[in-house]
């Protein structure tokens, strides 16, 4: 009886699931090639339409050079361009889907009900659903980062978990790549991916006096040679010394108002909502954050302030941060329910209002496209 | 002897924020109503040449009026601690939508009749739900899943049920119904159904304070991020608003 009815509300967030899948679908058929797009779809360098990869790399380099170093999202970027909308708009859609997957794997919550749950979060807690997943650019850039940054923390987070445990296939082999793509990503959350990872190895040698595979030494020195790419690229100061400069007070003040703006108005839903769960977690139920949680709450504060060093921060620059955030949710929330501090039917209520927020906000980005 | 230890942070802390945050609101206000010509408008009404002296009075009136929707939940619980008072502050800094004293001079001539939105003659269910409600959805998208976050946990550690409050998710509920049929009513009965939802919100959480008084001192984090936002908003006012 208990299974057929576990059965039937799996059933219930599978159809949920799949209304926000075809909305989001219906949303990246709607937003065409837009913007850094259209530059992107060209040879950097010469200015010619995109032909090869050859011109792909010809692009990078130049990038690399001229513009900024975030050459590994930029060339996955301009690599997808060359296979036209359908298939950006059905790879983002499936990338969307691996991102609630691996949020759930980095969350260790394995239920149709935490995917359903950090699936609608991904959309309801989004600054802005449209320029980080809909415009292929942001979905390069954050989505498609985001997803390759969580499973780099998984695979030092599930040793931290689990200090004994076997390590994952061939690790050895493909954590150096893993590493230097995470580094590359982006500006804030590569640095902060290397934290992590230290925070990661200190804490097993430290605390639970457990020696420390190779792997997680590569992993980490591959991810700091792909941050110091990322951040000391020849372009980043080729486009620095093009902008005008400000006195010190004025940059200050700008600083610390775009530092405000991220924190208490693009990332207000996510941090209110981790806040208040984090504080009914600890001193209601009383239970004990693991390592794990602690680490990630940092990576999140860390990915949030290594933004002060940048000169802007829009709104889907905080989609990496926001998945942090989502992450910690999941498993407190999850965690609470399984130790039947909560009851299903509050999380049941709390997750479709969640989902409603959902729909809705891909609603509200799609209502100007078809009106 | 006992030595009364000295609270530096309810004595000292809170007063000088709360302070600051007024001060704040008010260059806010002055800003905003000289903006929009509140002042301007109340002076043309009572035939007075010069302004100043209707926007002085519209200021006064203005932060009058404001300090008393403050108290008013402190009143009304007659919990009158600078710290309860505090958090009611922080969290209608963060979550209220901004009152327009250029709306607020008009608000009598739109209580005399009531307009139907154009979306709910045409039936465009569309434009109603994403055009005409979107402000009301925006304002709620942290709110309402917070509120219930906070219902459900005074449901489970609340002993005394009758100290949660039912009737008002009743009003709240009357209130958005009428803020989604009515045009002219929609500032007015925005502005009554986030405060009925923040009013329910402040409720909940000094009852839960009471059952869990180890809730207070890490929760002061929350209220800084709401007291933060709501700086961060007033600054926003003042930079478009400000001649």
């Amino acid at each position: 009886m208990q299974r057929q009815t576990m059965k039937k509300e799996n059933i219930i967030f599978i159809l949920g699931i799949l209304i926000l899948v075809s909305l989001e679908f219906f949303l990246h058929r709607k937003v065409p090639f837009i913007m850094d797009d259209l530059w992107y779809s060209t040879n950097l360098a010469t200015n010619e339409p995109l032909a090869s990869l050859s011109d792909v790399f010809q692009s990078q380099v130049w990038h690399f050079n001229n513009w900024g170093g975030r050459v590994v999202t930029h060339g996955l970027l301009q690599l997808t361009l060359m296979c036209g909308e359908l298939f950006c708009d059905l790879l983002n859609t499936v990338l969307s889907l691996l991102l609630a997957g691996i949020i759930c794997l980095v969350a260790r919550k394995r239920s149709v009900l935490s995917f359903f749950l950090s699936f609608a979060l991904v959309f309801s807690l989004n600054a802005n659903i449209k320029m980080s997943m809909a415009w292929q650019s942001g979905s390069a850039n954050y989505l498609y980062a985001t997803t390759w940054i969580l499973l780099f923390v998984w695979v030092f987070l599930r040793q931290v978990n689990n200090p004994s445990t076997a390590p994952l296939p061939f690790v050895h082999i493909w954590i150096p790549f893993l590493g230097l793509i995470t580094g590359w990503s982006n500006e804030n959350m590569g640095p902060a991916s290397f934290l992590l990872a230290v925070m990661a190895i200190i804490y097993l040698k430290k605390w639970a006096k457990e020696k420390i595979p190779v792997w997680m030494y590569t992993g980490t020195a591959f991810c700091l040679l792909g941050s110091a790419f990322v951040i000391l690229s020849p372009g980043n100061f080729v486009r620095v010394s093009n902008i005008e400069e400000t006195g010190l007070l004025q940059t200050i003040y700008e600083r610390i108002l775009s530092m405000l703006s991220a924190g208490t108005d693009f990332l207000f839903p996510s941090v209110i909502l981790l806040s208040l769960v984090l504080l009914i977690y600890t001193l209601c139920f009383k239970c004990k954050l693991q390592p794990a949680h602690l680490m990630l709450l940092i990576y999140a504060v860390l990915s949030y302030g290594a933004m002060v060093l940048s000169p802007h921060y829009p709104d889907r620059a905080t989609f990496g941060t926001m998945c942090v955030c989502i992450v910690l949710t999941v498993s407190l929330l999850s965690d609470l329910l399984s130790k039947k501090h909560l009851s299903v039917k509050h999380v049941y209520v709390f997750s479709f209002l969640i989902w409603l927020y959902a729909v809705y906000g891909i609603m509200l980005e799609l209502y100007p496209l078809i009106h | 002897m006992k030595t009364h230890k000295f609270d530096f942070y309810k004595f000292i802390i809170l007063p000088l924020i709360v302070c600051a945050a007024l001060a704040l609101s008010f260059y806010a206000l002055h800003d905003l109503q000289t903006a929009e010509g509140a002042g301007l408008y109340l002076s043309l009404l009572s035939g007075q040449s010069d302004r100043t002296f209707c926007d002085i009075l519209t200021d006064i009136l203005g932060m009058l009026l404001f300090i008393i929707v403050l108290l008013l939940p402190c009143l009304v619980t007659r919990n009158l601690s600078v710290e309860s008072f505090c958090r009611f502050f922080a969290a209608y800094l963060a979550f209220m939508p901004v009152v327009h004293p250029g709306e607020v001079v008009h608000i009598v001539e739109h209580l005399t009749h009531f307009v139907l939105r154009d979306s709910i003659v045409t039936f465009d269910i569309l434009q109603l739900l994403f055009f005409d409600c979107e402000p009301l959805f925006r304002l709620l998208q942290t709110l309402l899943p917070f509120t219930f976050l906070l219902y459900a946990i005074c449901r489970i550690k609340v002993q005394s049920k009758k100290q949660i409050p039912w009737g008002l998710p009743a009003c709240i509920a009357l209130f958005a119904t009428a803020y989604l049929l009515f045009s002219n009513l929609g500032y007015l009965t925005l502005f009554v159904t986030v405060y009925l939802l923040l009013f329910l919100c402040y409720l909940l959480w000094e009852v839960l304070l009471k059952e869990l008084p180890a809730f207070n001192k890490w929760s002061r984090i929350l209220f800084l991020i709401f007291l933060l936002r709501g700086i961060y908003r007033i600054l926003m006012l003042i930079s478009t608003s400000h001649v």
